[in-house]
């Protein structure tokens, strides 16, 4: 609570000051109406609302007390007032809070109702791919399927999204092979590599340990959006799908992994801004990749949730190099 | 009925009840459906499933409720512990092992995710 306070306070410094300066324009002009009663001086130099050098010289010769009950009044009114509004910001900032709870609240049941019937379709679809059909009747059903599976892709990535935005996504240690995750996302993009004319490339340093401890789930989910990346922005050569040792203390080891590919490219004034969401180096009407703009944020969130750092380094047209490090711990 | 092979399906919604006891049939099981909790619970009283799938929000009584019931009766009877696996599709893994489930499976669910389940807790049987 006192945290809470402070935090209020500090927040709201500038609100502070320009109150402060509002008190001593009302001690300026305080001061100049002094001037009136003791000098009796012409309507013209009263008007004037510019507080004057001399004025605490005025201030000396000629105060009354009633002048001044009048302005220990009127600061006590300002202060008061600036209490107030101190208060009122306070309330606006629970209120903002409340709001982006319930934000995420909103997104996690809308995707749990998104994903109920969703489920529906894809599965079914699924079921009756599996079935006897005419050439025609599974062409119509694998894009039924495919489509439904897009669709769950993005609202995976809004939920996702969603929870890491409000700390709500946790990351879970299990046992896992680094090995065997750089394989299954080498077979899971094959085939879609493979239609475009890409390869994929797998490189594993020797010294990479067989097993670590770390969120396997999610170090593929960073893994398998570079890579469909990498596939998305690239139209022929290899993919470079790599893991290094960078360092290795008793029980952990630094991982770096590597997708590279010989795509697009990303100009170096927007390489800060494609891990921002919804944000795409192309955003125009025309642009020619779709997708929501939250496959690298999403990326970058995570990897830093495991305490990774991401980095990237491309040029125009000379393909990019997405690598991201994580301490992972070995495990026996 | 072979042992081994009786799944319970636990989803209240009806077409993913439907599509879970016919993805179990094309993989060799059988599927047995609740569509509560409480129901679910009815069911374990009479029939000793290999496992169950188990979704988490569901109306009258919730997939943690439900298989903290399930885990009470088990203790009083004795009984094995059945695999519970929740089936869901807002994902929170410490609730689901505190109420005493044993593992996830996020939807949509596909054919291949429930074959690698079902291979890895019922092992001792063979599907198809």
């Amino acid at each position: 609570m006192t945290h809470m306070l402070t935090e209020v306070d500090s927040d709201h410094q500038p609100f502070l000051r320009s109150a402060e300066a509002k008190v001593s324009n009302g001690l300026s002009t305080k001061k100049i109406r002094v001037v009136k009663t003791v000098n009796k001086t012409s309507s013209d130099e009263v008007t004037s609302s510019k507080p004057s050098n001399d004025s605490a010289t005025v201030f000396d010769t000629g105060s009354t007390t009633r002048d001044l009950e009048l302005l220990q009044a009127e600061n006590e009114e300002l202060k008061t007032q600036l209490k107030a509004q101190t208060a009122e910001l306070g309330d606006a900032r629970a209120e903002a809070l409340h709001a982006m709870e319930l934000k995420a609240q909103f997104m996690a049941n809308i995707s749990h109702e998104l994903r109920t019937p969703l489920s529906g379709v894809l599965g079914m679809a699924e079921l009756l791919k599996e079935m006897p059909l005419t050439s025609d009747q599974e062409e119509l059903v694998n894009y039924i399927y495919v489509s439904a599976a897009g669709l769950v892709d993005v609202v995976n990535s809004l939920l996702d999204f969603s929870r890491l935005q409000s700390g709500k996504l946790r990351i879970e240690k299990s046992k896992f092979s680094v090995q065997k995750v750089l394989q299954d996302i080498r077979d899971t993009f094959a085939d879609v590599a493979g239609r475009k004319d890409l390869q994929l490339q797998l490189s594993i340093g020797k010294d990479v340990p067989e097993s670590v401890c770390g969120d396997e789930l999610r170090v593929r989910q960073v893994l398998s959006g570079l890579t469909n990346n990498a596939i998305k922005f690239s139209e022929r050569g290899t993919i470079q799908i790599q893991a290094q040792l960078v360092k290795k203390f008793d029980d952990m080891a630094v991982v770096r992994f590597v997708v590279k590919d010989s795509g697009l490219g990303i100009p170096v004034s927007e390489q800060e801004r494609i891990f921002m969401p919804f944000v795409q180096v192309d955003g125009s009407s025309t642009r020619r990749y779709g997708g929501v703009g939250l496959g690298l944020p999403i990326c970058k969130l995570l990897v830093q949730l495991m305490s990774g750092s991401m980095s990237l380094t491309s040029s125009a047209g000379k393909g990019s190099n997405f690598s991201f490090t994580l301490p992972l711990e070995v495990s026996s | 009925m072979p042992d081994g092979k009786m799944i319970l399906v636990v989803e209240d919604d009806d077409t993913l009840r439907l599509l879970a006891t016919k993805q179990l049939a094309k993989l060799g099981f059988t599927g047995h459906a609740a569509a509560d909790g409480s129901e679910a619970v009815a069911k374990t009283r009479v029939m000793p499933y290999s496992l169950i799938l188990m979704d988490v929000q569901m109306p009258k009584m919730d997939g943690l409720e439900a298989t903290t019931a399930i885990r009470k009766l088990e203790e009083v009877k004795h009984d094995k512990r059945v695999p519970i696996i929740a089936m869901t599709a807002n994902p929170d893994r410490e609730r689901c092992l505190k109420a005493g489930m044993d593992d996830f499976i996020f939807k949509p669910v596909l054919l291949a995710q429930l074959r690698d389940l079902l291979e890895r807790w019922v092992p001792d049987t063979r599907k198809g």
